[in-house]
């Protein structure tokens, strides 16, 4: 019989390996994505119809797509559009949920139960259903996709931030500001949001991770960065049509794609519990 | 089972669907885009737009528009699709069949291999065994499906060693074993995403659980650690595991989306795709409705199953 091990594992090792695999990940993932913007071994169009589809090699590090065109050169160039799906999302769903959240967790009543069922009800459709409706309403492109996923986040940033926001709440320093006869929006954005910032990086570095995967899907699905324009979605998907002939095209995006959300997670795990939060039911 | 609790829950998943389709109506009508135009293109004559706008409705007040809508939802009809021109509700009725064939596989797949994963990784908390568990599902849970489903082709329905179709559809009717090989590939991307999802939070149920006084008190009784386990503990862990099963049924309806495209499997997921590419609003509403209203009935069921296994619950 094995002896039941209940002691909580230290937390601080767990929290620093998170936290260096994550910034070593990310910080790769988003240097992919400026270098992209400074330098490409060939133009990301260029077009190479002697070598289509030709495996990793010294010409081609990554080898080459269906038209020839330098794999490497085009995860570099498009790197900056799946990064900006991802902030740009992040902060679309920040700039609608905070305010919103900051207001009814401060003042609750018949406004904050009200909100809150609407944010229950969003929450049943999955993210990426929602930035699909969205999208129907504004058609497609990258612009779009980054309000869609911004306006798909918010709902979970409502209820993350709200639920400090009641904490903090009934603290000493609110009731403080409130018999100095403060405004209710000094005590929001004055008393509240520096005392609740921890839970809003953690979330955000997290949701980054998850809104650039649903932003690589948007544009997998041609509605987000429109073809011939690269991104990591759109490459996916390209190298998809040819994958029985050849596997090499999808090797470098995949890999893009998997090292951005395995990054920005580790990194939003490790601060969460570097900065010893707990975690909700939800992502245990 | 109180009556009351079974009429509030009910209640309450009809709030919400009824807020649903409020904010399903106002994200494919407020934001700027207009039916006639789409289906009639930039050139059209402004005649035949106002002819069109008259016979889609779309001149009445937008709460007159929404009423009609809500009014026939009941009989299940969602209005008539702008570009098959069939009734929306038809369509959506067939495809969602489809996808809750491969929407009920996976769950079946999927819980009957993560409970006793995870409670074998709680049960040997710190072990390689969980260890290794537990990397596997964070690898399931960080490769996004449209990856995982690309990888698959290649290694089961490519040349070399392929015998699984690498995507399509063939009806029940026509023949079971082509509907069957088509279903695999699909399930497989599904179950991998879901079982690593639902076993991560098996495992912190357990733990939780593990860690109570009655677990205790059962272990000191001397009862074997199998009895312990299997039964004192599950049947605890399992109400956490049932509600986490339900929420998680909204994070399949997500995947779904993706995996059907890849696959050209016919089920809702791909319907919506087209939906919102061709801007047919009728086949945006009705699909993301229904896929709004699984998640909703998925968990009015998980609570009423969680007041069985645990009358304290449905106590007021």
């Amino acid at each position: 019989m094995s002896e039941p091990r209940l002691a909580p594992e230290a937390p601080a090792p767990r929290a620093n390996r998170y936290l260096v695999i994550g910034a070593t990940l990310t910080g790769l993932t988003l240097g992919t994505a400026v270098l992209g913007l400074l330098y490409s071994p060939y133009a990301p169009a260029q077009v190479d119809l002697l070598h289509r589809l030709a495996p990793p090699g010294a010409g081609h590090l990554l080898g080459t797509d269906r038209f020839g065109r330098d794999v490497l050169s085009r995860v570099l160039a498009g790197g900056w559009r799946s990064m900006t799906l991802g902030f740009g999302a992040t902060a679309v769903g920040l700039a609608i949920g905070l305010p919103i959240a900051l207001l009814t967790g401060l003042h609750r009543g018949v406004l904050d139960q009200a909100v809150m069922r609407v944010v229950d009800a969003l929450l049943s459709i999955p993210t990426l259903v929602f930035a699909l409706l969205v999208i129907a309403g504004l058609g497609p492109g990258l612009g779009q996709a980054v309000l869609a996923l911004g306006v798909a986040a918010a709902p979970k940033f409502v209820r993350i931030v709200r639920s400090a926001v009641l904490d903090a709440a009934s603290q000493d320093y609110v009731t403080a500001a409130r018999a100095r006869g403060e405004g209710a929006l000094y005590i929001q954005y004055g008393e509240i949001l520096p005392n609740v910032w921890a839970p809003v990086i953690v979330e955000a570095s997290i949701s980054v991770g998850f809104a650039l995967v649903g932003g690589a899907a948007l544009s997998y699905l041609g509605l987000g960065t429109q073809p011939p324009q690269p991104d990591w979605g759109v490459m996916i998907n390209e190298a998809q049509k040819y994958i029985s002939v050849s596997f090499w095209p999808l090797l470098g995006p995949a890999l893009a794609i998997c090292a951005s959300i395995i990054g920005f997670n580790l990194l939003g795990e490790g601060l969460r519990d570097r900065l010893h939060l707990r975690r909700s039911v939800r992502d245990a | 089972m109180a009556v009351a609790f079974v009429a509030r829950r009910l209640g309450a998943g009809l709030i919400s669907l009824a807020i649903l389709s409020a904010i399903i109506f106002a994200c494919t009508h407020v934001l700027p885009g207009d039916a006639a135009t789409a289906i009639l293109g930039e050139g059209a004559t402004p005649e035949a737009l106002a002819a069109l706008r008259t016979q889609l409705g779309l001149d009445r007040s937008l709460p007159a528009q929404f009423l009609g809508w809500l009014g026939g939802i009941p009989v299940g009809a969602f209005g008539t699709s702008t570009t098959l021109n069939q009734p929306a509700g038809a369509i959506i009725a067939e495809r969602f069949g489809n996808s809750l064939a491969l929407a009920a596989t996976t769950l079946a797949v999927a819980t009957a291999l993560a409970i006793p994963l995870g409670v074998a990784a709680a049960a040997h908390r710190g072990s390689r065994l969980d260890g290794s568990i537990l990397a596997a599902s964070y690898v399931g849970i960080a490769i996004p499906d449209f990856v995982v489903a690309p990888l698959l082709i290649v290694f089961l329905a490519s040349p070399p060693l392929g015998f699984l179709p690498s995507s399509g559809f063939v009806p029940p009717t026509a023949s079971v074993g082509g509907w069957l090989a088509h279903m695999v590939l699909p399930v497989l991307v599904l179950t991998s995403l879901l079982t690593a999802h639902l076993l991560r939070q098996t495992r912190s149920g357990m733990l939780e659980v593990l860690a109570s006084d009655y677990v205790r008190t059962a272990r000191l009784k001397g009862l074997p650690e199998r009895v312990v386990l299997w039964r004192h503990a599950l049947r605890n862990g399992l109400t956490t595991t049932i509600t986490v099963v339900a929420l998680d049924v909204g994070y399949l309806m997500g995947s779904i989306v993706i995996v059907e495209e890849i696959f050209a499997y016919p089920g809702l997921g791909r319907l919506i795709v087209y939906a919102v590419a061709n801007r047919d609003m009728p086949l945006v509403q009705g699909t993301a409705l229904v896929i709004g209203a699984v998640y909703v009935v998925a968990n009015v069921l998980a609570d009423l199953a969680h007041a069985a296994l645990n009358p304290r619950v449905a106590r007021p």
